[in-house]
């Protein structure tokens, strides 16, 4: 009620400021004021001042309608006779811009928590006593445990710091809102900020342990540069964690967009560490890892596939996020299923307060996205929608291809939240639909769907549970239809559901500990094939299901030993388990594993196949070498029981996801990391080193020339190999100022080896080789420069070393057909990449009460055009003058070859 | 209504610049290494007359497919019943058995010893007896495929002709994996010489074609206590209707039938995997993305250097052959289907006013 109606001051004051921008008025400091005012009303005095010296004053008519004046004044300055004004009047005011008064009833801004001007930051209100009173004397240091939220919505604010004035010690807020402070008992001042709201002061007096909770409010008026990242300043130096990207809304608003939306998991690639193999490709590559040894959860539920059309726009819809997190080598233990990264991703909170519509139309898609209250604050709605109309534009080409292809998707996501007074539950649903055909060739259609329910309960001030219960589906189909009597079907899948349980523990000083329990249950569908149309004379033929369960324990303590010194603790015990019915085949031990097989050993439905068990460590430790400046160092094991088996680089959404089994050995990595963290004074800017080692066992290659797909003898077809990835990543960042962003250069590599027997199981001759992910050098810019509150410029250039390629390097005849023999696995590389991105962006408006708010954003991709290899590849043709006689012509594919404009428009009401 | 005009306009134009950004151009990678010797082996036995013919050359490299022939080489093949015969060279890189003769049920190997004394073997194989087809038929249909048009355009045309098929039964319980080869003979006949006395004469024409584009394959499945292959497509018999010939001195082309002569073979199953991944290769052709990357590998090692590659394969093969006539016009509701023995020879042909001996009449 108290933040409500001080809300609402606010909002006035922002809307009589915001509407009118561009008078030109008198400064206060030198008006004056001659004349004798008696028995006149206080409005009709104002209207006069305002009138004489072009200056603003703002009030509701409420406020002033019976308020009479009587003064005579003789060349009294304008400040003295508002405040003789005032004085007798139940009112203050304000003077914003020097030519702005706003009047306010005292009652109202005594209740204001947050200063509401630049210039008068300092907010004296009352003290706040933090615990019983009762207890006072008792003790020496307590803990504050508190709570950050957004005045406007009710939403918790992620990464919200909260300092304490003229010391250096702070804290920022976790993905809830939440932060914790362990302080000697007295009084303080708690300086509370964060990216695009206004920053408050508020004056604490700690007795006991006990609880605070703030409300921050929206800059009415950018007063500052929006800043790069929206954690505490400080906190990549004095955080526990390393090896960790936060990308909020904010940030990723200022990223470049391909296609207007803005591409939430593509835009970590332009962070050290983490790549992409190219233009088009779905997914990362974090720190030499295949793009499914990254574990994407939305609100606690696994994604399997996370781009739209191939690539051209991943998943989520970038209004509904509040914040990413991405864990690219210091996993906490709370999360396993995969060991290269986990992306984190967390939906906004709904509008708790008001109806609320955000929105964009863009070139090939648009989307709305509405939220808000239900009956009451406690339970709020999400609902966001996307969908593309490219089909229409692509059946206006007159290139037969083109006519004959589409490119269509769509996707829903809703969030239904319900707070009571110790508990908050949510239910998240997501579906996306993806059909992509290319002319009469090939139609593939795929989705996601997604449900999870998290059950967040508070025990007490220093224990909390989450009950995480999620499902995910991916279906998949290829329809082959380039010939009537080959015409088919391929389908596959992967179902997945889990339940974890998980409790958060700080009762005991300067520890926080963690634990739970997951169990997960795969169902992978690794293929079935149908055929199309009457003609077809393809026959149905089905893979059996694989099926497995996952089940995992994990205990981790964070240890402040002092305000240098932290370490983390953790393991994480998991098991696994395949599950018939399923056949296991034997081979012959004196061959390679190759068909036909020798014997078979069938497991009726629930039986246990095989079982793997995997120990987990999670260590890590921080030391501050200065206050500015931290050392941090991390080890990891985790295992991984499922794999993407694919191709190439290139995954396509038919890939298939095979569990582990008797042959298909859990993927195990040992990653261990070193980094150096160091900030200026005052956090503007930043810079970081980490160095890290990466040593992977029983990573599935393919064989030369296998068979994956449709493959009932999975074992017959894949290598178990060995990885090793390291590399250096160095970044330095400027948080604010008329130019921020950053500068990245990261050097590594991601190799693999084989040690086979038979030449059948050898990659290369057991001779070590690059992955496809290997780009050793990776070079970024990304700057904004800000013209003004609203518009500013952002550029981002990168350059990387091509990926790895084999191509072939012979040719023979057999038969009747010339073909072609390929070199080594990854011997070559497709070219350098480099590219220049641009954009304009004019934000939308700075008026607060404006209903509808809209923005632009107008960007040229590929600058200077360059096209840039997505991939290389050969075409036998037959031999003429226009390719020089030549059988064989070596192409390069790109998928941006020239400057591409796009405009987008975004929108809010 | 003018704006909106526009709007689409733009939009369209947006898009067109997008699909129209993304493409291809060809590349020249410089660093290709293409610089060793590569053995390829092509040749077999089988259970016919020899003399059994064996091919030796060097891969050609990518960028200039011209492979020369191996000579001086030592090939020699042997079989699991002690039997041995070196072949002798009759041209460059063409090696022949004289006496040797292959049976069935015996495995069959092969060394070749290159000047430079590396020496290749194969594994022994057996020679398994012959595939029979049991039926070969046909059913009206049509194609659709794309062309280029003058102006360059991509077009759609749709053809009619016969779809054929084959089918194959056996007792046996192991997995068959069986090679089609087939070559199809259009009969077509026109009248010449018009305006010459009458009745001018017929010319009869028997054009020869392999249509196989790729290696036909198939493995069997399961059925009625055996194995089977059912309707598996062997060709398509395009129909072209009576068209002219070109000249204004001839009547337009009468089609005649097609003779389609299919020979099947009991593969092994290395041998179904080496042309499976033949296939792959060829098939890869309209991929989108990455083309499966392949390293064809036959039935061949080097045994002093395991890491030397070698190419092609030694096969081990009795084919069966059987020959059929399809007689067909668009819009007939019948076919006409009759075996051949004779197919006549494999080459084009054509004879003024006599028929061939083996030409094939549909009534």
């Amino acid at each position: 009620m108290l933040y409500s109606s001080a809300k609402r001051c606010l909002a006035f004051i922002f809307f009589i400021i915001a509407i009118t921008p561009f008078s030109f008025s008198q400064n206060i400091d030198d008006i004056e004021i001659n004349g004798n005012y008696q028995q006149i009303y206080l409005y009709r005095f104002l209207d006069q001042i305002a009138k004489e010296h072009n200056i603003k004053f703002f009030y509701k008519e409420e406020w002033l309608k019976n308020e009479v004046i009587n003064y005579n004044f003789n060349d009294v300055p304008l400040k003295r006779v508002l405040d003789r004004i005032t004085a007798t009047q139940p009112l203050e005011y304000q003077i914003v811009d020097n030519n702005k008064v706003v009047f306010l009833p005292r009652e109202k801004v005594t209740m204001l928590t947050g200063n509401r001007n630049e210039s008068s930051s300092n907010y004296e209100g009352d003290i706040i006593p933090i615990g019983d009173p009762m207890l006072s004397g008792k003790f020496r240091k307590a803990d504050i445990k508190g709570l950050i939220k957004d005045g406007k919505t009710g939403e918790p604010i992620i990464g919200a710091n909260i300092q304490i004035e003229n010391t250096s010690q702070g804290v920022s807020t976790n993905s809830d809102g939440f932060f914790k402070f362990n302080l000697t008992v007295g009084t303080y001042t708690l300086i509370v900020s964060s990216v695009g709201y206004e920053t408050s002061k508020f004056k604490i007096n700690l007795i006991s342990p006990g609880k605070f909770e703030a409300e921050l409010f929206e800059q009415s008026i950018k007063i500052e540069e929006i800043s790069i990242f929206a954690n505490r300043p400080d906190k990549n130096v004095r955080g526990n964690q390393m090896s960790l990207i936060d990308l909020d809304s904010k940030t990723i608003k200022q990223l470049p967009s391909l296609v207007g939306d803005k591409d939430i998991i593509k835009s970590f690639t332009m962070m050290p560490g983490v790549k992409s193999v190219g233009e088009f490709g779905s997914g990362i590559n974090v720190r030499g890892g295949g793009e499914d040894q990254n574990l994407y959860l939305i609100e606690g539920a696994p994604i399997f596939n996370t781009a739209h059309v191939f690539g051209l726009l991943s998943v989520l819809n970038p209004d509904a996020v509040k914040n990413v997190t991405l864990y690219k080598g210091q996993i906490p233990a709370n999360f396993g299923e995969r060991v290269s990264s986990v992306m984190d991703i967390y939906i906004r909170d709904n509008n708790s307060k008001e109806f609320k519509g955000t929105g964009g139309i863009g070139l090939f898609n648009s989307r709305l996205l509405l939220e808000g209250p239900v009956m009451n604050e406690n339970l709020t709605y999400k609902v966001g929608v996307r969908t593309s109309y490219s089909n229409y534009l692509l059946q206006q080409m007159k290139d037969y291809n083109l006519k004959n292809s589409r490119a269509n998707f769509f996707d829903i996501n809703a969030l239904v939240n319900w707070k009571v007074k110790h508990d908050k539950v949510s239910v998240f649903f997501y579906n996306s639909a993806d059909r992509f055909r290319y002319s009469n060739i090939q139609d593939f259609n795929y989705g996601n769907t997604i449900f999870s329910l998290n059950w967040n309960h508070f025990f007490n001030d220093g224990l909390s549970s989450l009950l995480t219960l999620a499902y995910s589906g991916y279906n998949a189909s290829r329809d082959d239809i380039n010939t009537e009597v080959e015409k088919k079907r391929y389908s596959t899948g992967i179902e997945y559901m889990s339940a974890k349980y998980n409790m958060k523990f700080t009762g005991f000083n300067k520890h926080t500990i963690d634990g739970g329990v997951q169990v997960i249950k795969y169902k992978s569908k690794p293929g079935t094939l149908e055929p199309l149309g009457n003609l077809s004379l393809i026959e149905n033929e089905k893979i059996s299901e694989e099926n497995g369960i996952e089940t995992a324990a994990f205990l981790s303590d964070v240890y402040d030993i002092n305000e240098d010194f932290s370490i983390s603790a953790g393991l994480r015990f998991s098991n696994y388990m395949a599950i018939g019915p399923k056949a296991v085949y034997q081979y012959n031990n004196d061959r390679p594993i190759v068909f036909p097989y020798s014997d078979s050993t069938y497991y009726g439905s629930g039986k246990i196949v095989k079982s793997y068990f995997g120990i987990e460590p999670r260590v890590s430790a921080k030391y501050m070498i200065t206050r500015t400046t931290s050392i941090k160092a991390s080890y990891n094991r985790s295992y991984q029981y499922i794999a993407l088996l694919s191709y190439s680089a290139l995954s396509m959404p038919t890939d298939y996801w095979k569990l582990s089994d008797t042959y298909m050995k859990p993927l195990q990595s040992d990653h261990y990391a070193i980094g150096i963290f160091r900030n200026n004074k005052i956090n503007t800017l930043e810079a970081s080193v980490e160095i890290y080692y990466k040593k992977l066992k029983n990573l599935a290659e393919y064989k030369t020339n296998a068979t994956l797909e449709m493959q009932a003898n999975t074992e017959t077809e894949l290598i178990l190999a060995n990885g090793t990835n390291y590399g250096i990543e160095l970044m330095v960042k400027k948080n604010k100022g008329k130019i921020d962003g950053w500068i990245s250069y990261t050097y590594s590599r991601s190799l693999r080896q084989t040690n086979g027997v038979y030449e059948d199981e050898m990659v290369n001759f057991n001779k070590e080789y690059p992955s496809a992910f290997d780009k050793p050098h990776d070079f970024t810019v990304s700057f904004n420069y800000h013209v003004n509150k609203r518009l500013r410029f952002g550029a981002n250039f990168n350059y990387a070393t091509g990926r790895p390629i084999s191509y072939p390097e012979y040719s023979y005849s057999e038969g009747r057909n010339i073909v072609v023999f390929f070199s080594d696995r990854n011997k070559y590389r497709i070219p350098d990449y480099h590219r220049l991105d641009f954009s304009i962006s004019l934000d939308e408006s700075l008026r607060k009460l404006k209903k509808w708010k809209g923005s632009w954003t107008f960007s040229v991709l590929n600058v200077y055009g360059r096209k840039n290899a997505y991939s290389v590849f050969y075409k036998k043709e037959a031999p003429s003058n226009q390719n020089n006689y030549k059988t064989f012509t070596t192409y390069k594919m790109f998928i941006i070859g020239q400057p591409i404009p796009t405009l987008t428009y975004n929108f809010i009401f | 209504m003018s704006k909106i005009f526009h709007y689409k306009k733009f939009g369209i134009l947006l898009i067109i610049l997008f699909f129209l950004a993304s493409c291809q151009e060809v590349y020249e990678p410089e660093d290709i290494e293409s610089n060793k010797k590569i053995l390829v082996v092509t040749g077999g036995i089988t259970d016919g007359p020899g003399p059994y013919y064996v091919t030796l050359k060097w891969a050609s490299t990518i960028k200039n497919p011209v492979s020369t022939g191996i000579s001086k080489a030592s090939v020699t093949i042997y079989d699991d019943a002690g039997f041995s015969e070196k072949l002798k060279e009759n041209r460059d890189g063409k090696y022949q058995t004289v006496d040797m003769q292959g049976v069935v049920g015996r495995s069959y190997k092969i060394i070749i010893v290159l000047s430079d004394k590396s020496r290749y073997e194969s594994d022994f194989e057996l020679l398994a007896p012959p595939l029979e087809i049991d039926s070969v038929y046909a059913e009206a249909g049509e194609k659709d495929f794309v062309e280029k048009s003058y102006e360059g355009d991509l077009i759609i045309k749709n053809i009619k002709g016969l779809y054929v098929y084959a089918d194959i039964w056996t007792p046996q319980t192991q997995q068959l994996y069986a090679l089609f080869r087939n070559t199809v003979i259009t009969q077509r006949t026109y009248l010449t010489g018009i305006g010459q006395p009458f009745p001018p004469p017929t010319v009869y024409v028997r054009i020869v074609r392999r249509p196989d584009e790729y290696p036909l394959i198939k493995a069997s499945i399961n059925n009625n206590g055996g194995q089977t292959i059912k309707k598996f497509p062997l060709a398509f018999l395009q129909y072209v209707p009576d068209l002219s010939t070109g000249t204004d001195s001839t009547s337009p082309y009468t089609n005649f039938g097609w003779i389609i002569s299919t020979s099947s073979q009991n593969l092994s199953y290395t041998a179904y995997k080496y042309y499976e991944n033949i296939n792959r290769q060829l098939k890869a052709d309209l991929r989108l993305f990455d083309p499966i990357v392949s390293q064809v590998r036959g039935n061949l090692k080097c045994i002093n250097d395991s890491t030397r590659k070698v190419l092609g394969y030694f096969s081990t093969s009795s084919p069966a052959i059987k020959n059929k006539y399809f007689f067909w016009f668009n819009g007939a509701k019948d076919i006409i289907v009759k075996d051949v023995e004779n197919p006549g020879p494999f080459y084009d042909s054509s004879s003024v006013g006599v028929p061939f001996d083996y030409w094939v009449y549909p009534n």
